[in-house]
């Protein structure tokens, strides 16, 4: 004979409830993190460049990237020995005895394409500009170059028709030709080897001539990246 | 009669002591204290200023300021700081923490060494991937950059030094170019070969780039992280197929990848200084580039020998 069982049935605590409070955890911790994480997340916009523009971070080759950022350096060089010495621009034998790369012909400079650099003072009105081109001597290693150094100073009588053209926020640009550049929609004229030196240093001039302006990849636009603010 | 001319001329006088004129700047007539946060800015504006400002390095010698945490004593000493200088795209995330932990920031005037200066990326990495190289200090001519960047801000904050401070930076930037033009007259006796090399670090891009040469691989793209082992084996395999010359390795790092590949591959190391350890002086900048440019010279000079 069986004995009678007592059934006791056990419900576990908050069987209802555990499984919907788990959920609404789960929830809680994607909303608070997707929040977080959107909040926290780095703008990666990227500066934007004009149809004449390069990239000189990722436009140029290796030696290119070498002979520009010499150049860049260069240029702050010129910039202050023009205000030093009467408003005068120093010629290629002084840079060269300055040791200032890249017109000193140095091993670097051998390795770089062998740029050989001109430099041209055009009489501009109330501007001061002067001009140093580097004409490539091997086209397969690097493109030629150009630093447009433009001071304005304050005259009476100042053409002020000629300032955006020289762009006077900048002391100076620095321009790129590359007959075969993959950058040009339209080749330009003149291959490589006998690029002329430019009459004309105003924007417009340059851009059809076939020249690009090499922009930079500042540290003032990485510090930006990195705060996650735009540019303008 | 007399109280109106002498109304006029108490305001005039209070005028000219009260409003500022055009070139003063908030810190006008005070000796400048400027904190630095890597040891190259510490000779870069000790070189500036001279003894006309005093320079203080924001984490104490010994310390790597990878990774470094901020400690009590940081803060006390941005506190007395009127400026400091940062790198700004790396190295010194420290900095950040510190003047905010401090309350100082908005407070305390941040010149950022980099913000003209034309910056690459690490060596072997995409251009898409924007791994950007923030060693720009170790390098003379980005330094040249740096130092007049930080000048020019220098001028600004203390207009009475300006002209001082824009002479010794113009010193400074010839003796160094004028020491790397003499490295470059004994490169120049190395007769040309096709020289390659990798690095352990991707620091010295902006430093083989000066002098023409390329990093044809670099063992730790990424700051701060070792290899793992697969990512050794794949730089090993990846040096023999280039057939690579030489390894830079860094001075007072551990050289046991290095070594693992120098027995893989048989290639020979140099070492780099990083120039951000050891004590703050004036020099240090110069004597640790001096070592850099010596390592380079005779790794390029030994290849030669046995080709």
């Amino acid at each position: 004979m069986r004995s009678k069982e007592a059934i006791q049935i056990v419900r576990p605590a908050g069987t209802r409830y555990e499984s919907m409070y788990l959920c609404l955890a789960m929830l809680v911790v994607i909303l608070v993190s997707g929040t977080a994480i959107l909040h926290r997340t780095r703008s990666d916009e990227q500066k934007v460049l004009l149809d004449y523009q390069m990239s000189g971070y990722g436009d140029l080759n290796s030696f290119e990237q070498g002979t520009f950022n010499d150049l860049y350096a260069a240029a702050l060089e010129i910039d202050a020995y023009h205000d030093e010495n009467d408003e005068k621009w120093p010629s290629i034998r002084e840079l060269e005895d300055q040791f200032i790369p890249p017109f000193i012909h140095d091993q670097a400079w051998k390795k770089r394409g062998k740029l050989l650099w001109t430099q041209k003072v055009p009489n501009v009105k109330y501007t001061h500009v002067a001009a140093y081109m580097g004409k490539t001597s091997d086209p397969e290693v690097s493109g030629s170059f150009l630093l447009v150094m433009s001071h304005r100073h304050r005259a009476e009588g100042d053409n002020k028709s000629e300032a955006p053209d020289f762009h006077e926020d900048q002391p100076f640009r620095i321009w790129y030709y590359n007959h075969k550049s993959r950058l040009y929609s339209k080749r330009p004229r003149h291959p490589q080897r006998n690029i002329p030196f430019p009459d004309s240093f105003i924007i417009q001039n340059l851009i059809m001539k076939g020249w690009k302006e090499v922009v930079p990849y500042k540290g003032e636009d990485e510090i930006r990246r990195l705060n996650g603010e735009g540019y303008d | 009669m007399f109280c109106v001319k002498k109304v006029v001329v108490f305001t005039a006088l209070l005028m000219f002591f009260l409003i500022p004129g055009e070139n003063d700047s908030a810190f006008a007539g005070k000796r400048l204290c400027i904190g630095i946060t890597l040891h190259p800015y510490y000779s870069f504006v000790k070189n500036i200023v001279e003894d006309r400002a005093e320079v203080i390095p924001l984490i104490e010698a010994g310390f790597n300021p990878h990774g470094y945490r901020p400690r009590p004593d940081d803060i006390k000493r941005v506190m007395e700081m009127d400026a400091i200088v940062v790198n700004g795209v790396g190295h010194d995330e420290f900095a950040f923490e510190i003047i905010e932990a401090a309350r100082m920031k908005g407070k305390i005037q941040l010149i950022y060494a980099n913000k003209g200066v034309a910056l690459i990326p690490v060596a072997g990495t995409d251009t898409d991937q924007r791994i950007v190289n923030s060693h720009t200090f170790i390098s003379i001519t980005t330094s040249i950059q740096q130092i007049y960047n930080i000048c020019d801000a220098l001028m600004e904050l203390d207009p009475a030094n300006a002209k001082y401070y824009r002479k010794n930076a113009r010193q400074y930037t010839a003796r160094l170019r004028r020491m790397k033009a003499g490295y470059m007259k004994r490169f120049a006796d190395i007769p040309d070969m096709d020289f390659r090399c990798a690095s352990i670090h991707g620091a010295y891009g902006y430093l083989l780039q000066e002098f023409g040469l390329e990093v044809t691989a670099v063992i730790e793209p990424r700051h701060g992280l070792n290899p793992t082992a697969s990512q050794l084996r794949t730089t090993i395999d990846k040096i023999r197929d280039l057939d690579v010359d030489v390894v830079f390795s860094e001075m007072h790092f551990q050289d046991k990848y290095v070594d693992t590949i120098h027995d893989a591959t048989g290639v020979r190391l140099y070492s780099f200084s990083h120039i951000t350890g050891g004590d703050y002086t004036k020099e240090k900048f110069e004597n640790d580039i001096r070592i850099n440019l010596e390592s380079l010279i005779n790794a390029l000079t030994e290849t030669y020998e046995k080709l």
